[in-house]
Order: C-alpha cells, then sequence, then structure tokens
C-alpha cells in the first residue's frame, strides 16, 4: 500500500509524462478544465491499473472519483487497501 | 409552424401539462417553458435588445439554456450558446464578432465573465444573471428577480422564417472561429423531414446528448418539441464513464438516441452494453464523424429491436443532408458505412475539380444543395463566397451550392460513401478541428522556429490523435508540457495535440514545406513502438 502523498505526487507524474501537462495543484478539478475527458479517461485507468497494480473496473467508477488529483488518490488507497 | 418557437406553443396551447424537458429528477411542462421563455423574451425587449440582435448565452447545458434559446427567438433575435469550457481569448473573439447588445449568463459562467472582464473588457455588453443575484464585482444589469417580475404573456414577434434563429459557431483555418448562420426555415425542412421519416410521436423520450453549441443539438431540441415529445438533456459529466451514461439511458426509457459515434464506442468498449438492453429503445441515430462497421455491428447485435441511421451534414447545410437507413448487421466489418442518399429538399453532388459530375464510383468533391443550406458564415463575404458557390446547373443566382471539403464516391447502389478530407479538417469525437487553426496559435508563439500538426491513428475512442511536430529556437529551453499550456490559454482543450515531438529541424518536402507524410509516420511508428513496450510489460 502507497501513502497518500506518494500517491498524489505519482498521478501528478502520469499528467506529466502520458499528457504532457503540469497539473499546479492537487485539487485542480480535473473535469472542468477538460484535463480528464473520455479519451484521456481509459487511459488514464488503464495508466493507473498497471502502475500501482490494481483493478479499477469502469461499472465500479463514479464520476467524482476523477474530479482531482485528490479524490483519484483516496479512489486508489480505497481499493488498495481492500476495502471497498 | 412557421418559426422554430412555435413548436412550444403549439403543444403549449394544445397539452400544457404535458413534459417539454426531463431533468435530473424534474421535469418541466410545455406550458411553464412557454411562459417561462415569454418573460424571457421581454426581459432582453427590457434591456433594449432590437429585432435581429445576437444574444450571447454563456450557459451551462440545462433547462434555462433551452428556455435562454427560445426565449431570444420570441425577442426576434438570434442566439449562440457558447462553450463555457473555451478559454477567455476565444470566447471574446466569440463575443466580438457577435457584437452582442445582451448576455446571458448564471453562476456557472462567473469565472469566465471575470476573465473575460480582467482581459481587456466585454464591451459595451449588458450582462442579465439568470439563476441568481449578480457575483460581486462583476457586470449586472439584470438579475433573476427581473426575469420573474416580466410577463409570461406572448410577445408579439416580426420575424420570418428566413431570419436568422442561431449562429454556431466552428473551428477557422486561419485562427478566428467561424459563425455559421443558421434560419428558422433551414432548422424547420430537416425538423419535419425527421419528425415524418422517424415517426416521432408525443410519446417519445429523445436524448439531448449533443451540447448545445453543437448543431446536432439543434434536431434534439426542436425535433423532440415540434413532435411534442420529451426531451432527455444528458447531463455532460456521464460521458465520462460509460456505464453511467448506459445508466442514464436505461432509466429515462429513451426511445430515441442521437449522438456521435465515439460516445457509442465508449460504451461498446466497456462492454456496458446488454443482449437486448433499452427495451423502450425504437431508434439510434448518429453523425458527426464516420462509425466504423465494427463498432455498429456490436450495437446492431444486441438491439435487434431497434433501428440504426447514419445522418450526414456539416453545420453549414444544417443537421444533416442525407442518411442512410442500415438495412441489416453490417456482414464485411471492413466496408464504410454509406451516408446514403439526400433528405427530402436536400441534394448531395460529386463533382469533380472543374464542378462536372464525377462518373459513379469515382472520388469526387461533396457539394450540397437545398433547403438546409445557411445563408453564409456571420459577417464574414470572402469565406462565405469561397465556401458557398453559385450551382454551374441552374441559370438562378441565388441557387446555391456548398463545398463540404469531403471526398466522396456514388455507389452503384445509389447510396453515397465517404472517402475521406481534401484539407486538413479532422473529426475528433463529433468537434470539427482545423488543424490549420492549431498552427496558427502554435505560430504566435516566439520560442518557436518552426511546428506542424498533423492528425494520426489512434487505437483510442476518438479515432485520430492530434500530433504536433515542433523545433525550438536557438537557445530557447522548453518542454513539451509549456508548449501544451500555452496553447490551452487560447484553445478548448479537445483542440489541443496529445502527442509531442520536437526536432532539431522538422522534415521538409523538395518543395521547402513540412513534409506532413513523414511527420505523421513519425508519429505513427512512435505509437507502434509505445504500443509494442505496454504489451511486453502486461
Amino acid at each position: 500500500m502507497y501513502p497518500q502523498e506518494q500517491l498524489q505526487q505519482q498521478i501528478i507524474e502520469i499528467f506529466s509524462e502520458r499528457f504532457e501537462t503540469r497539473l499546479e495543484s492537487d485539487d485542480v478539478d480535473l473535469l472542468e478544465t477538460g484535463l480528464v475527458d473520455s479519451v484521456k479517461i481509459v487511459e488514464l485507468v488503464l495508466e493507473l491499473e498497471q502502475r500501482f497494480g490494481v483493478s479499477l473496473p469502469f461499472e465500479e467508477l463514479e464520476i467524482d472519483d476523477f474530479r482531482t488529483v485528490l479524490r483519484l488518490a483516496q479512489r486508489i488507497s480505497r481499493t488498495t487497501s481492500g476495502d471497498r | 409552424m412557421k418559426l422554430l418557437q412555435h413548436t412550444v406553443s403549439e403543444q403549449a396551447q394544445r397539452r400544457p401539462q404535458a413534459a417539454a424537458i426531463a431533468w435530473k429528477g424534474e421535469r418541466l411542462s410545455y406550458g411553464a417553458l412557454e411562459g417561462r421563455s415569454n418573460q424571457l423574451a421581454r426581459l432582453l425587449l427590457g434591456l433594449g435588445c432590437q429585432r435581429g440582435d445576437r444574444v450571447a448565452l454563456l450557459l451551462p447545458k440545462s433547462p434555462l439554456a433551452i428556455t435562454a434559446m427560445l426565449g431570444t427567438l420570441k425577442a426576434d433575435c438570434a442566439y449562440t450558446p457558447v462553450d463555457l469550457h473555451n478559454p477567455a481569448p476565444r470566447v471574446a473573439q466569440i463575443l466580438a464578432a457577435l457584437e452582442s447588445r445582451v448576455l446571458l449568463a448564471c453562476r456557472q459562467a462567473a469565472g469566465l465573465v471575470e476573465q473575460l472582464v480582467q482581459e481587456g473588457g466585454i464591451g459595451p455588453v449588458r450582462v442579465a444573471w439568470l439563476d441568481d443575484a449578480a457575483p460581486a464585482g462583476l457586470p449586472a444589469h439584470a438579475a433573476l428577480a427581473d426575469l420573474d417580475a416580466c410577463s409570461e404573456s406572448a410577445v408579439p414577434s416580426q420575424n420570418t422564417d428566413a431570419d436568422v434563429a442561431h449562429i454556431l459557431f466552428t473551428s477557422g483555418s486561419t485562427g478566428v472561429p467561424k459563425g455559421v448562420m443558421i434560419t428558422h426555415s433551414n432548422v424547420i425542412h430537416f425538423v419535419e423531414w425527421a419528425k415524418t421519416h422517424f415517426d416521432i410521436r408525443p410519446a417519445d423520450r429523445c436524448s439531448g446528448h449533443s451540447p448545445l453549441h453543437f448543431d446536432l443539438s439543434t434536431f434534439d431540441t426542436y425535433g423532440s418539441f415540434a413532435a411534442g415529445a420529451e426531451l432527455h438533456p444528458v447531463p455532460v459529466e456521464l460521458n465520462l464513464l460509460p456505464h453511467k451514461l448506459v445508466q442514464f439511458m436505461r432509466d429515462a426509457a429513451l426511445t430515441q438516441w442521437f449522438s456521435v459515434p465515439s460516445a457509442l464506442n465508449h460504451m461498446a468498449k466497456a462492454g456496458a452494453i446488454g443482449e437486448h438492453d433499452f427495451p423502450s429503445l425504437r431508434r439510434l441515430l448518429w453523425c458527426g464523424e464516420a462509425w466504423h462497421a465494427a463498432g455498429l455491428a456490436h450495437w446492431m447485435r444486441r438491439l435487434p429491436h431497434v433501428r440504426f441511421t447514419n445522418l450526414y451534414g456539416p453545420t453549414e447545410a444544417t443537421i444533416a443532408s442525407s442518411y442512410y437507413d442500415v438495412p441489416g448487421i453490417p456482414e464485411d466489418e471492413t466496408r464504410p458505412v454509406p451516408i446514403g442518399r439526400a433528405c427530402a429538399g436536400e441534394e448531395l453532388l460529386v463533382l469533380d475539380e472543374r464542378l462536372r459530375p464525377a462518373a459513379p464510383g469515382e472520388t469526387g468533391d461533396l457539394y450540397l444543395r437545398g433547403v438546409g443550406l445557411s445563408p453564409g458564415y456571420w459577417r464574414d463575404p470572402a469565406k462565405t463566397v469561397a465556401a458557398f458557390l453559385p450551382n454551374p446547373f441552374s441559370a438562378d443566382a441565388s441557387d446555391r451550392i456548398y463545398r463540404t471539403g469531403d471526398l466522396a464516391r456514388l455507389g452503384e447502389d445509389g447510396e453515397i460513401v465517404l472517402v475521406g478530407r481534401a484539407d486538413t479538417q479532422i473529426k475528433s469525437r463529433g468537434y470539427r478541428i482545423e488543424l490549420g487553426e492549431i498552427e496558427a496559435v502554435l505560430h504566435t508563439l516566439g520560442e518557436l522556429e518552426d511546428s506542424a500538426v498533423v492528425a494520426v491513428e489512434s487505437s483510442g475512442i476518438d479515432g485520430l490523435a492530434i500530433a504536433c511536430g515542433y523545433a525550438l529556437r536557438a537557445g530557447v529551453a522548453l518542454e513539451a508540457a509549456d508548449l501544451r499550456a500555452r496553447l490551452a490559454v487560447r484553445l478548448p482543450a479537445y483542440m489541443l495535440p496529445s502527442r509531442w515531438r520536437r526536432f532539431e529541424r522538422l522534415p521538409l518536402n523538395a518543395n521547402g514545406k513540412v513534409d506532413r507524410k513523414t511527420l505523421r509516420e513519425v508519429f505513427a511508428a512512435a505509437a507502434a513502438e509505445a504500443a509494442q513496450a505496454t504489451t511486453r510489460s502486461t
């Protein structure tokens, strides 16, 4: 299991490496700004699954899980701690 | 029905209690929509709006935005729905072009309006805030209380069906968005044809998937209202998660679905559609870009009770000019799905470079003619003349044909098939993007020695990915993320390149111009390499 801080840092790295996007902070609204859209979400979920060795089935995800880096990190923590 | 707003007035007279719009658990009746849009028209007139004015709508997709559209028409004005996700400078360009007297806004637009005011002002435009008191410090000439105080009685109108109902902005290759003028008559012709052809009835529940600044949404809205059906606008955020979108379709028991193919592929690829899913659904329509036969077959196999129709047509010819009712599950998934034949009152012409009909089976330029043709681009006679040509087969000077830029051929079965583009316009998730508009912004960046944008095939749901090759000036240290951030200030998110590559010097052809073919190959090779690496690591 990853500490929350480290998770957030790694998610910010994914945005930088995969999407050439610098996130100014971990509470930027990723949906309002269009940083996560229907195309990127597929790639993002795949990347999160690979990097953190978790399973994130689409049908178990909520739109608000993608709202901010913070929310994403929390969603992954819940998965890795086995608490769904 | 003479004007678009009459679709609602007629239902309000006959069936005032019937639901016009269903939204987040609530229903707005035709009677209430009629009264509220009358109030809105009166608010606009009170703010000084005159016949022919353009009203900019800074409102997210909602019953309020649809009410504002109707209210604007009732004030004999034309509206432009503005995408709130557009960066402020692009919105400023649109507002400057429209020279609106009034702008309708709500809470979600406050940040954008603030930015517009800070970055050079919004001119003398009067701002009406429709959902609350005006945000502090921003221009405010009317608020919700003023709207509530207006009478709900009908407003007299002088407009004819030849008047402009809305101006929709689309990507322009020179860096400035083009405003396509659409008249009441343009939309009414399509809606009347579609209502009959698709047999849309009062009991129907129609999707409103497209954003309101997309031309397709005008069919959702006025098609549904003309039939007295129930419009179900789809909340935008549902597009992110295919299972949520599917659940929305099920819960609303939609009878008609209309969207771009990428939304349909998104749901198919996630395996979200069940056997005999959506038992109430009668028809599924798509438009905006080509749908691969494999994706279509996936849907058709699961939904044998649904009729599938491909609609085709650019904004300049209003919603759609041709249709293809799919006769059965495509057997050969490598063959393109035809765009079919002309809708009533429309004509599709495949012509050679000298504007003579191309022989059947031969590729030519696709031109459109008929009742859907826009009068042209807003205050841009040069672009209008370049795209709308005199009909070479007619002596009537007012008879025009529109050059779509699409390449097409006429099949032996009489159905027309699209082959590609004659220029660098692409479609991504239904968004029409001129690669030249992206390049125009790149060329304003002083740090770049050279840059070029190309579209490459992607395995994602969008079909095409936007790729940017660039070379930096000597001594400049800049990363792709910096360039992306600079573009994001001027361009909407869907226009930003998703692939970047730095070159010492861009590949050139014999004429000294950027060799786009080589550039595309470089990106395609890089993508193939990346895909292989992913396969190895899993």
